[in-house]
């Protein structure tokens, strides 16, 4: 498989994943919403409330995956615009140096939680509380991935860099 | 290391990096480490307060109105009601400016943001404005202004998050919300009246009966959206996040099957087009976490509180103070960091002075969200010159009647208490 069917692999991967974690978050709280409104006399889910928000934890760090693939993160761009191409390439490079940096330290600092989570279990499911400390680690790793993947395409533009700009699914 | 130089190092290393075109989440990051790393705190907090702050039953109603507010725009809800606008007050001088404040005050009383607000609007009434013949920036900050409603009139995410995090009741942040964003409609349909007298804005044609009533009829099932989502709240049937999550189904409903103009198929891409906006939201918001550990940490509060209290004792100096100064912080601050840094800081000040906390979480919401719209640092102000293809210059040069417009309105809100709590407290009971 060649790089860039690769990159595509993972695109879609990573955009189903996301799909599936933002269904389910609104499915659990509807289904909460109208157990409490229609059965709450027969039936209690108590895991609803822990269930949701760890999806909502997860669809945001993920969701942090997709917007670090398209650098689509919130960003100040005044100078930018101002100064000529090659301190925009610096400007792009600092940005880059502090995303890994950021990243690598959560990565770091996070490696003992996101081990303990995957055996200690949640208060109220009992799953792994991976369900929650799971998702930044996940996910730190995977925005590292992109981070370096944009600027490895930025020195070295190759044609699927151009068609990627065009063809945004969205 | 000294305290002032530790908060010297994290504000001037965040504005600093974001200033370079650094992501505003990572530049906030990045300078929280290194002051945590500098006063020897372990750095592992900031995993654990990243997930922490996202952690939230609140916070999940942020996604929920972000996406029923996407389903409904691309779903074809803001033709419906700009046709009744139109009818409504399209005949008055000005007519199609006067249609954007009045759709605006609809569509953000069944969406939460203002960028969704001034998307959807923008995308419809901008080419409109032009063809009829209003110049373009004019068109662009027109529509600007008219989206600072967005996070005033319920339901609004900015409220949410300011509720989450200084433990106000979501329910009365919203009905406090209405009057203002009543206020500042009315403030800028005259501004616009005025300008239109000026510069000769056309007036659309006085609508036949049966256009009145087709249009009325078509929008209905839209205009049921508000009363279900604010009247679930205030009537205490549901709370925030399930009556986003609600939300949802009904706006599929309508998009899907009442005005048709969404396909199954194009479900998907709205969804992952609105995980990314919710991302890019919660990444600040999981990042800020850290942040105001800091912030308390250093005790930047309670250095804060003494400042103030020593440069005045009154509440309406104060209220002034603030409202300059964030008028000042919104120019450069995204809202969602603006209102997680400084309205848990602002909202102890505030207190000190016995000023009402819904009070002043209107006020300053308002602040943040006229912040939206002025450069350098305005997301709808960037959006609007997109949308209108116009440059920077030429947006604040046609800004400052509807910026003076909603500056008004801001000194109306924050000097006249009753205008925010007079509604809450009505229905709600006074605190």
């Amino acid at each position: 498989m060649s790089a860039e069917a690769c990159a595509a692999f993972l695109r879609r991967v990573e955009d189903t994943v996301g799909l599936i974690l933002f269904g389910a978050m609104l499915i659990v709280v509807l289904a909460q919403v109208f157990v409490r409104f229609l059965l709450y006399e027969w039936l209690q889910i108590a895991w609803a409330d822990e269930i949701g928000r760890a999806l909502l934890v997860w669809s945001s760090f993920w969701g942090a995956v997709l917007v670090t693939r398209e650098s689509r993160h919130i960003t100040v761009d005044l100078l930018y615009d101002a100064v000529p191409a090659p301190a925009q390439l610096a400007l792009r490079i600092l940005g880059d140096l502090v995303l890994a940096a950021f990243l690598l330290l959560v990565l770091s600092m996070g490696l003992p939680i996101f081990l303990d989570s995957l055996r200690r279990p949640s208060p109220a499911t009992g799953l792994p509380f991976f369900i929650f400390d799971g998702a930044l680690w996940v996910s730190s790793g995977l925005m590292i991935v992109h981070v370096v993947v944009n600027a490895a395409r930025r020195w070295r533009p190759s044609p699927a860099t151009v068609v990627s700009a065009v063809t945004d699914p969205l | 290391m000294s305290k002032a130089a530790l908060i010297t190092i994290l504000f001037a290393g965040t504005f600093g990096l974001a200033a370079l075109r650094v992501p505003i989440a990572f530049s906030m990051g990045l300078a929280s480490a290194v002051v945590l790393f500098l006063m020897q705190i372990p750095l592992s907090v900031v995993y654990v307060k990243m997930t922490a702050t996202v952690d939230s039953w609140p916070f999940l109603a942020i996604p929920f109105f972000l996406l029923a507010g996407n389903v409904m725009t691309v779903g074809g809800i803001t033709t419906r009601l700009v046709d009744l606008a139109d009818v409504l007050v399209g005949w008055i001088a000005g007519g199609l400016s006067q249609v954007v404040v009045v759709v605006e005050m609809i569509l953000s009383g069944m969406t939460g943001s203002e960028i969704g607000d001034a998307a959807a609007l923008g995308s419809v009434l901008v080419p409109a404005m032009k063809r009829s013949g209003y110049a373009a920036n004019y068109a662009a900050t027109i529509v600007a202004a008219a989206a600072t409603m967005g996070p005033i009139i319920p339901p609004s995410i900015a409220f949410v998050i300011y509720a989450a995090i200084n433990d106000l009741s979501i329910g009365r942040l919203f009905l406090a919300g209405i009057v203002p964003g009543v206020v500042m409609g009315l403030l800028l349909m005259v501004m616009q009246y005025v300008m239109a007298r000026k510069h000769d804005w056309p007036r659309q044609p006085w609508p036949t009966r049966q256009r009145a009533v087709r249009s009325l009829v078509v929008a209905l099932p839209a205009l049921f959206m508000p009363v279900l989502i604010i009247g679930g709240i205030l009537g205490g049937v549901f709370t925030a996040t399930e009556a986003g999550a609600l939300a949802v189904p009904y706006a599929l409903v309508l998009a899907l099957g009442v005005y048709r103009e969404l396909g199954w198929r194009d479900l998907p891409g709205v969804l992952v087009a609105t995980l990314k906006d919710t991302a890019a939201i919660f990444v600040i918001i999981a990042v800020a976490g850290i942040f105001g550990y800091v912030i308390t940490v250093l005790g930047v509060g309670v250095t804060l509180i003494d400042f103030v209290t020593g440069l005045t004792k009154s509440p309406w100096v104060v209220l002034l103070l603030l409202n300059v100064l964030f008028l000042i912080i919104g120019l450069f601050v995204d809202v969602t960091a603006t209102m997680l840094v400084f309205a848990p800081l602002f909202a102890k000040v505030v207190a000190a002075y016995h000023i009402d906390p819904v009070h002043f979480a209107v006020v300053f919401v308002l602040n943040v969200s006229i912040g939206m719209m002025t450069p350098p640092y305005g997301l709808t102000m960037y959006l609007m010159l997109r949308i209108a293809d116009i440059t920077m210059i030429e947006f604040i040069r046609a800004m400052w009647p509807f910026l003076t417009a909603l500056l008004v309105a801001l000194f109306l809100i924050t000097y006249i208490p009753a205008i925010t709590l007079w509604l809450p407290n009505l229905v709600l009971g006074a605190r």
